[in-house]
């Protein structure tokens, strides 16, 4: 417990002082929790999950635990160093060639090097074809982000996020070019912003400042979230845009509180809106009127 | 035994579909969940709605219980979000005159019961934004610690020691602005 100080112990003593429930408030509770108990469905037994065959690493440790263990490592480790130590000596003194020689033009395609960072991001970016070159991924790459009227890094990063990134609850909606112009204007937020969606199904959504994007376990919020800010690029995330079209008022309501200027946050919310959200979104506008009055 | 019987092993046989320790469940946090709720909301009646709705809700929402976190910080969680939620709405619906938002509104209905310490407390929360009148609720007014106040708030213990600070330098100000002629 905090023993508050001067300061704030008038704030202590008066939020401890709270009203009791009114007398029957718990019977009615009671009886309405009940109900709704009883009405669900009966709870499934789950399947019990096949025991794993321990990992590599596991096994390896194990191995090492027995007796002659590390002995055995350690003559793994002494031979393997007498192998390679001479491949990795300095090279012996003489001309070094300062350029590829003239032939290596000749060699066959698949003699080049293929593993540079960007061709196996641009591979990733087309996963609707594993085995086509890397000058064909890129072609489809930048297909994609033509069709879709997307940048090639948005249509990149889209697709990296695709293959590896967790998909809480169902597919988000496409992500149209006015959902990605209005996640390019969002300034990175100065503080965390959580903000728990008013759907079920949808996830937390979170504002985060490059860098403190927050951890989201599954275990610790029973979802996932998703951060405008992913800690890796710094660049927006446009997918919540998709996924939070629906709360659209509330979001537009935090990006104020963050310190949004409240007419982009408006104009985010009206872009981002479903058909029927009309109603929130007339609200929320007749809201905004009152503001800065 | 219910009543000795830990949160945890009852919200885990709730979930599991016994009835009964779903009942003592319910029974033993009542006034636990009204308490949070009137702290967060300012408002009696906002907090009899908010526990009622969170108890019809419960069933549902305790399915999802594991176990990972002390059935009490996965409750306030649960309250937190409730009266967030409530707030939002309120909001949304430019309803501005319930809760702490609109605490005159709420001092005229509650005349009755408003004593000055309910006045000025309504008047601090009132002046404080949501995620701070959150924080105190949680940490003065439950008494919570800055790390399980953090659990429930999803956010970290330092982010929690900086919404105290600042809550401190609000109630200075505005106690300068009740002493100032």
């Amino acid at each position: 417990m905090i023993r508050p100080d001067d300061d704030l112990e008038p704030l202590a003593r008066a939020l401890r002082q709270a009203p009791p429930p009114p007398p029957g408030a718990l019977a009615l509770a009671l009886d309405q929790a009940l109900a709704a108990y009883d009405a669900l469905p009966p709870v499934q037994p789950v399947p019990p999950v096949p025991p794993q065959r321990p990992s590599r690493l596991s096994r390896l440790w194990q191995a090492l635990q027995r007796p002659g263990g590390m002995a055995g490592a350690a003559l793994v480790a002494g031979l393997a160093v007498v192998a390679i130590g001479p491949a990795l000596r300095d090279p012996p003194p003489g001309p070094a060639p300062l350029s590829a020689p003239p032939t290596a033009t000749a060699l066959p395609d698949t003699a080049l090097p293929q593993a540079a960072p960007p061709v196996q991001a641009l591979r990733k970016a087309a996963p609707m074809a594993p085995d086509a070159t890397p000058e064909a991924a890129a072609d489809m790459a930048q297909d994609l982000a033509e069709a879709q009227s997307l940048a090639p890094w948005q249509a990149l990063a889209r697709a990296l996020d695709a293959d590896t990134a967790p998909e809480p609850g169902p597919e988000p909606g496409p992500v149209n070019a006015a959902d990605l112009a209005l996640a390019q204007i969002i300034p990175p937020p100065t503080a965390t912003v959580l903000l728990p969606s008013p759907f079920a199904a949808t996830p937390v959504f979170a504002l985060a400042p490059p860098g403190l994007a927050p951890a989201l376990p599954p275990a610790a919020t029973g979802q996932t979230g998703w951060t405008l800010h992913p800690q890796a690029t710094g660049q927006p995330d446009p997918r919540p845009m998709a996924r939070f079209a629906g709360a659209a008022a509330g979001v537009a309501l935090a990006l104020q509180a963050e310190g949004f200027p409240l007419p982009e946050a408006l104009a985010f919310a009206e872009a981002t809106a479903r058909p029927e959200d009309a109603a929130n979104l007339a609200l929320l506008r007749r809201w905004a009127a009152t503001q800065g009055k | 035994m219910r009543m000795e019987t830990p949160d945890e092993q009852l919200a885990l046989a709730a979930a599991g579909g016994d009835r009964a320790a779903f009942a003592a469940l319910v029974t033993r946090h009542y006034a636990r969940i009204h308490g949070l709720g009137w702290r967060l909301t300012g408002s009696v009646a906002d907090a009899q709605d908010l526990a009622q709705d969170i108890c019809a809700a419960l069933p549902a929402k305790l399915r999802h219980f594991r176990g990972e976190a002390r059935f009490t910080t996965w409750l306030y969680r649960v309250v937190v979000n409730a009266a967030q939620d409530l707030r939002r709405r309120q909001m949304t619906r430019a309803r501005a005159a319930d809760g702490w938002g609109d605490w005159e509104v709420g001092r005229q209905a509650d005349m009755a019961q408003s004593t000055a310490a309910r006045l000025w407390l309504e008047g601090a929360m009132a002046k404080l934004p949501p995620d701070l009148q959150d924080t105190v609720a949680l940490v003065l007014g439950e008494e919570l610690t800055q790390a399980e106040a953090a659990a429930v708030l999803g956010i970290s213990e330092g982010t929690i020691a900086w919404r105290m600070s600042e809550v401190k330098k609000r109630l200075r100000r505005i106690a300068a602005e009740e002493e100032a002629p």
